[in-house]
């Protein structure tokens, strides 16, 4: 049965993926291995993840298969280690079925930043699949994999997931390793689950989540699992509502979110969210600083292209962005102010939290674009504006198909505090419409 | 593409932000609490794989040398 599921996603891959251009690298072993854990489960040996086809971002190492970040900075380049996150896939005798494409160095919104070339929106050709995780979304929505792994620094897992109609979660900050994971904002960045489902997400999330000595971020935490959802406060907020640019997403949102409180028994209330208009503002001085910082490794010598010589524009602006505003001159104007605006914003998030379980809200303040449109910068970061807050808060979110707006697939999404994401896990089960159907 | 244009639009973008973020008082403190982190380095093992990996990935080298000669780089 394994083998029978990876020969299916392998032949979906083959008939699918030169349109999507979901997946770039394939693993040549996927079905050896689905052979070997075939015969564990008929032993009775098979771990958590057996039968399940996993595709992962370009940016989590993964030994002797190609680790590119979708650049040509690293176009030949091999995984030297397994990630922790891999690890454990493969010690849950998950299926590696290949590396996706993504925005180089997961710096991009649209999908539309890969030096191999757009993904596509398999339930939207002519639109954008979101990003930066978004190989990782449409191979999902494909049918290319049960569970894809993403990175979530600003909101590279719910977009994607909102604009493909998949479920996405972005675990706490400190729940899931980083270690192996080729850094864009060390501070943000989260690894986590794209799926066609939340018992999927769930599933992976068990698996990957929990402390590792290779990340001291990580922290000792049990472990979420799927619960049902009992009666809750269910937070909302016009603080968001009033920045989102189109009606229709607000009114899909707050239909979706009156169908949870209905199934679940649950309360809404209003609640009060300060400074999240002035989330991007926030976000990306420290994006750029710290991009800077992670790409001076990248020096053409040990391995791969020398940086600045071989990425694309968008990469470029977030390394000269952050080269420049860390200099000495300039003496903590940048990058220091919005360390401190972070905090606030946590505070916000944090004090939100002592009157509800959860907040839900639009996954993004826009439809996506058509695929190739031009984009200037700051419109392209305002489809971060609300996903963003749960990066700074460092408290875990996800997103659920929510419905259509004029055939494309929207998102509505669910915070949940620090380590809660049992909590978030179950509201998002209860909220549950599967739009892969409409494949 | 342009090093200095990118640089100049960068830099008018930071300050934007920048300038948003003067409307509000901001609180001197930002550590960060962690309690929970533990690295116990008796752990870590060797990875036989790493070192044949590394050498494959590296653009110039040697039998036993990644070759980088000074100011080439």
């Amino acid at each position: 049965m394994v083998v029978d599921r990876v020969e299916q996603v392998l032949k979906n891959i083959e008939e699918k993926n030169d349109d999507i251009n979901a997946i770039l690298h394939l693993n040549p072993d996927a079905l050896t291995q689905a052979k070997q854990v075939q015969k564990k489960i008929k032993e009775g040996k098979a771990g958590k993840l057996a039968g399940k086809t996993i595709v992962l971002k370009s940016c989590i190492s993964v030994a002797d298969l190609p680790v590119t970040c979708a650049s040509k900075v690293l176009e030949n380049h091999k995984g030297t280690f397994d990630a922790d996150v891999v690890r454990r896939i493969k010690e849950e005798d998950g299926v590696i079925i290949g590396m996706a494409n993504m925005d180089e160095f997961a710096s991009g919104s649209s999908g539309e930043n890969s030096a191999f070339g757009p993904t596509k929106n398999p339930l939207a050709p002519d639109l954008i699949p979101g990003g930066s995780s978004s190989g990782s979304a449409a191979a999902v929505a494909a049918g290319f994999c049960d569970i894809a792994l993403g990175t979530d620094t600003g909101g590279s897992i719910r977009n994607p997931a909102s604009h493909c109609g998949i479920v996405g979660v972005k675990p706490s900050y400190g729940r899931v390793s980083r270690y192996g994971v080729l850094d864009l904002s060390m501070s943000l960045d989260q690894v986590g689950p794209l799926a066609a489902n939340t018992q999927d997400a769930a599933l992976m999330m068990q698996v990957i989540s929990g402390h590792s000595q290779n990340d001291p971020t990580t922290i000792k935490k049990p472990i979420p699992k799927v619960k049902k959802a009992g009666k809750l406060t269910i937070g909302v907020s016009e603080d968001f509502y009033k920045l989102c640019e189109d009606d229709r997403i607000v009114e899909l949102t707050k239909q979706n979110i009156q169908e949870v409180a209905d199934k679940t028994d649950s309360k809404i209330k209003e609640v009060k969210m300060p400074y999240v208009d002035l989330a991007i503002q926030t976000y990306y001085p420290l994006v750029y600083v710290e991009f800077f910082s992670a790409t001076r490794k990248y020096d053409g010598r040990r391995f791969g292209k020398k940086f600045e010589e071989a990425c694309g524009e968008e990469t470029l602006r977030r390394v000269l962005g952050g080269n420049e505003i860390s200099k000495a001159e300039h003496g903590g104007m940048y990058y220091r102010k919005a360390l401190k605006a972070k905090k606030m914003i946590r505070n916000a998030v944090e004090s939100a939290f002592k009157d509800v379980d959860v907040l839900m809200l639009p996954t993004t303040p826009m439809l996506p674009h058509k695929l190739g449109s031009k984009i200037d910068a700051k419109t392209m970061y305002a489809y971060d504006a609300f996903t963003i807050p749960a990066n700074l808060a460092g408290c875990t979110a996800g997103v659920i198909p929510a419905g259509l707006i004029q055939d494309a697939p929207v998102g509505v999404q669910v915070m949940a505090p620090a380590f809660s994401e049992d909590v978030l896990l179950s509201v998002m089960k209860s909220a549950e419409l599967d739009l892969t159907e409409a494949l | 593409m342009n090093q200095e244009k990118i640089t100049q639009e960068a830099k008018e973008l930071m300050d934007e932000f920048s300038e948003a973020l003067d409307k509000i008082s901001l609180e001197e403190d930002i550590g960060i609490e962690r309690d929970d982190q533990v690295r116990d380095p008796k752990l870590e093992k060797l990875d036989e794989q790493f070192r044949g990996i590394m050498f494959d990935n590296a653009p110039n080298k040697d039998s036993d040398f990644i070759i980088a000669e000074k100011k080439k780089w």
